[in-house]
């Protein structure tokens, strides 16, 4: 199994076990959708055995994290994470006396700490801790009113746990917020989408593929069409795709004219934001604390909404030749294939 | 430094004799009175900025030296100073920004989909970090064209750079005007002050004919960026000019050192233009208000009330086609006349922007531009269902008989058409927030001709009822103005107007009279609300439930709107400037338009 490595650059928090859970759950993943038929997405291990002394190439996806869908005001889109926040990254603010005091941005997926959840009550408490320290979540916070956590086998725990994130204060935004939650935002979601989107087509364009590929792609959202297209333009130039290892979407950088007490800052330097910007979890999670006197583009700022505006964030595609790919690998074989040993 | 400098220019300008070149500080002076005197003397290109031209027919000037002291940019700054002599696109870059990982490359043409290694595209040069002690971000931009090759080493470019201190862009370019050799020399060719107030015979053969209010012009800001290379969310990726992409035929330029910082038209937008824009607006309005004195603060009354000092200048934008943006469909056509016959799905949806069917911008607010706006989200709407086929949109384009190129087709992204400028939209919700004019004043004149986003003379020829001064409570700042409850008997303005039309008398009916109903009443944002929802309402029955025919019907009602928008354009006395190809590439139109 390919060694897939923590997202959030914490080495599972040394616990191998955990390690184990979300591997086998991944390769899952990377599993079903390689063998879509007649898809050039494939195999991760495919792009490490390539012919002829090639190297794979990298190709960043990067998009804005506003949802341009939502038909609502910047404080609803706030207010409502569940029903708007469909760009795989979501966001809750913090206010104090109804100024904004702080924005917490995730990319984070609830399968790493599904793992967790599967393991068990104390395992997932140490994950949430390791995000929130000072988290003390209880089991019914975490499972929901009536659950046994320590007599639920790892499977249902961590269906559990998934299930009952909307309720979960710990990321529900009450207490804090953990992972993706909004209905789009899954694994599943994003390998679904590349899977369909590299499926060579002959009719249309690159850009108009994400409407032709039926629910696997949302044509009027800001990720799915750029990474779709992506997809699509690699097939249609023969290269099969995977996505890069650690998986998922990364947080790249805040884009605008940022001033604190009208002095032009860059916002993404560490050195001269003086904290006001932190990344953390391996660019999976950031956090915009908002004192006095910071603007963006001249502007206080008021809402979660407006930074999300200037919040780009992009996932990480590798490709290569598909006659380069391993024979098991390439576009055709998929049904039939060993897959990689 | 800069004080030292502008005092040594001053002096040799009471001497009359110019500088030519400073090098390490030490001024070198080569031209005397002589070429002050001598119509058409050709000047080589010195190491400081020395010459104007004020129209492209006109013969270069010599700058005055309180003209060279009233230069106070980046650009200027960082090349023109004493570094002038520098013409090749490389030592230019070096002296704007030496770290390349600090330059972006944007690209745009109306050939932009056009893959074939013909022809040319158009560069815009963008920077951040900082050189010198400037701030390069947003304050320096140039613009050249390149062909398949890249850039040639001595390309004609035009540049401008944001003088923070007065609030103003200023305009150079390098070319060969003036030059008996053909040598390369750069000149300044304006500032964008009062740009707004110039006529079309005053913009003739300067920068200010496109750039209408001043502002660079992005005209397809926002997303899709037709003609622009872009790539986020389904938008055009031209990867003939990525040296990282797959293309097998990719131009010898891509693999040139400047396309290594090839960015997309989404980063020009959100991370270079807008905050441009707004801080430009910042400038213009506050420009307008009333001062303790010329560098004061804005002055206040012992009410609490300030005065706007050119109201009518300042809400011209709001009544009149003033700047446009060009939007269009997220979705493509399919038709492109550079395209392939497999681009075309018939089947495929095309969604009509919001902004065809009002000014959502500033009735919604929010979306990508991020205005404040009335909130009235219901303006929104138009995008969830207001969505037509490949198949209808072709036969819309046949219907209209509309040319691309010299032959039938349509932009890559479909129902390409103008709209209210975003720079001037930006203007007026800066004048919402700040309490210049209240949410009833915007949301009554949005009322008037509201199918009309743009180019309406129902709004144009009431523009003149609203006074230069007036006064007005601030909103305090991080305060939503559409939170506040009405207030009347403060609404200033709104006073003044309807006042001014009631000195007119204006017949019952009239446009007038509409408008003074509207701001007299109790709450014209409650109003503006249900106008939006009946005609949301209208527009989609017809699409939806109104059967084949009442569809086909309603489609061609609001093509021949597209169609005659774009028309108004072409004809517009200074917005026919923005279309730069003669009317062959930019949008569709019909022969006789």
């Amino acid at each position: 199994m390919f060694p897939y490595s923590d997202p959030a650059g914490r080495n599972f928090l040394d616990n191998n076990a955990v390690a184990d859970i979300f591997r086998q759950q991944l390769q899952g993943f990377y599993d079903t959708f390689a063998r879509r038929v007649n898809s050039g997405f494939t195999w991760l291990e495919a792009l490490d055995q390539l012919s002829g002394g090639q190297a794979s190439q990298e190709v960043s996806v990067g998009w804005s994290s506003f949802p341009i869908t939502a038909q609502a005001t910047d404080a609803l889109i706030d207010r409502d994470r569940f029903e708007y926040q469909d760009e795989y990254v979501e966001w809750r603010t913090e206010t104090n006396q109804g100024g904004l005091t702080q924005v917490t941005f995730t990319t984070e997926f609830p399968e790493y700490f599904e793992a967790f959840a599967a393991l068990g009550f104390n395992d997932l408490v140490n994950a949430i801790q390791d995000v929130m320290p000072g988290a003390n979540p209880t089991v019914a916070e975490l499972f929901g009113r009536g659950f046994n956590a320590a007599s639920s086998p790892p499977l249902g725990r961590a269906r559990m746990f998934r299930a009952h994130l909307q309720e979960n204060p710990w990321n529900n935004g009450e207490k804090g917020i953990l992972c993706l939650t909004q209905r789009f935002n899954t694994l599943n979601a994003l390998f679904n989408l590349l899977a369909a989107c590299s499926v060579r087509r002959t009719q249309g364009t690159p850009e108009n593929t994400c409407s032709l590929v039926g629910d696997a792609c949302g044509p009027a959202r800001s990720s799915d069409p750029a990474l779709c297209a992506t997809a699509q333009r690699s097939v249609r130039g023969n290269l099969g795709l995977s996505l890069r290892d650690p998986t998922g979407v990364r947080i790249v950088k805040l884009d605008g004219v940022w001033r604190i007490n009208n002095s032009t800052i860059d916002i993404n330097d560490p050195a001269q934001n003086q904290g006001s910007w932190v990344m953390s979890r391996n660019a999976r999670r950031a956090v915009l604390t908002i004192e006095a006197g910071l603007t963006v583009d001249g502007s206080p700022v008021r809402t979660g909404a407006q930074i999300a505006r200037k919040l780009q964030v992009a996932a990480d595609v590798l490709a290569a030749p598909d006659a380069a790919l391993p024979e098991w690998a390439r576009v055709g074989v998929e049904s039939s294939s060993r897959g990689p040993e | 430094m800069r004080a030292s400098w502008r005092k040594f220019v001053a002096l040799l300008d009471q001497s009359r004799v110019r500088v030519t070149g400073i090098i390490r500080g030490r001024a070198i002076v080569l031209a005397g009175i002589f070429v002050l005197l001598v119509p058409g003397f050709a000047y080589a290109q010195s190491s400081t900025l020395q010459l104007k031209q004020t129209r492209n027919e006109s013969q270069p000037q010599l700058l005055t030296a309180a003209e060279i002291a009233n230069l106070g940019d980046p650009f200027f700054n960082l090349l023109l100073k004493d570094k002038a002599d520098k013409v090749m696109l490389a030592d230019v870059l070096d002296a704007i920004q030496p770290n390349a990982s600090n330059r972006h490359l944007f690209v745009v043409s109306e050939r932009i989909v056009q893959k074939a290694r013909m022809g040319f595209r158009r560069a815009v040069l963008a920077f951040d970090g900082a050189n010198g002690g400037e701030t390069l971000k947003g304050n320096v931009m140039l613009s050249l064209s390149f062909g398949p090759d890249g850039f040639p080493e001595d390309s004609e470019i035009e540049a401008w750079g944001w003088d923070d201190q007065r609030g103003r862009y200023n305009y150079y370019k390098l070319d060969s005007a003036g030059s008996p050799t053909g040598a390369m020399i750069w000149k300044f060719r304006g500032s964008s002050e009062k740009a707004d107030l110039q006529t079309p015979a005053e913009r003739a053969g300067t920068c200010l004919r496109c750039h209408v209010a001043g502002a660079p012009i992005m005209k397809e800001l926002f997303f899709p960026w037709n003609n622009w290379h872009a790539g986020v969310g389904g938008s055009f990726v031209a990867d003939y000019l990525d040296g990282n992409s797959s293309n097998p035929n990719k131009w010898p330029a891509a693999n040139t050192p400047p396309f290594e910082r090839l960015s997309t038209a989404d980063k020009l937008e959100t991370d270079f233009l807008i905050p441009t824009f707004k801080r430009f607006n910042r400038a213009r309005l506050n420009a307008m208000l009333k001062r303790e004195d010329a560098n004061g603060t804005p002055s206040s009354s012992t009410a609490g009330r300030m005065t706007m000092l050119e109201g009518s200048r300042l809400l011209k934008p709001l009544f009149q086609a003033t700047e446009i943006n060009l939007i269009s469909s997220r979705n493509t056509s399919g038709i492109h006349p550079f395209g392939s016959a497999a681009d075309f799905v018939p089947t495929l949806g095309i969604q009509i922007p919001a902004s065809f069917f009002l000014n959502n911008h500033l009735i919604a607010g929010g979306g990508t531009g991020g205005l404040g706006g009335l909130k009235l989200t219901n303006a929104n709407e138009f995008s969830t269902f207001a969505k037509l086929s490949q198949q209808e949109n072709k036969d819309l384009v046949e219907k209209f008989k509309l040319l691309l190129n010299g032959v039938r087709g349509d932009t890559h992204f479909a129902w390409f058409v103008p709209e209210p400028g975003f720079v001037e939209n930006d203007l007026i919700d800066q004048a919402l927030q700040l309490g210049v004019i209240t949410p009833h004043f915007l949301a009554a004149v949005l009322s008037l001709d509201l199918e009309a986003p743009v180019f309406s003379d129902t709004r144009a020829e009431l523009l003149k009822f609203v006074p230069d001064q007036f006064e007005f409570i601030p909103v305090a700042p991080g305060v939503d103005p559409v939170t506040l409850p009405r207030d009347a008997t403060n609404d200033l303005l709104t006073q003044a107007v309807v006042s001014r039309i009631n000195q007119a008398d204006p017949a019952p009916g009239t446009n007038a009279d509409e408008f003074r109903k509207l701001l007299t009443s109790p709450d014209s944002v409650d109003d503006l609300r249900k106008r939006v929802q009946v005609y949301v309402n209208r527009v989609k029955e017809a699409l939806d439930s109104a059967g084949p025919d009442g569809r086909k019907a309603e489609l061609e009602r609001l093509y021949g709107l597209l169609v005659e928008r774009r028309r108004l354009m072409q004809m517009h006395p200074v917005l026919q400037n923005l279309d730069e190809t003669n009317g062959q590439l930019l949008m569709p139109l019909r022969a006789e338009d």
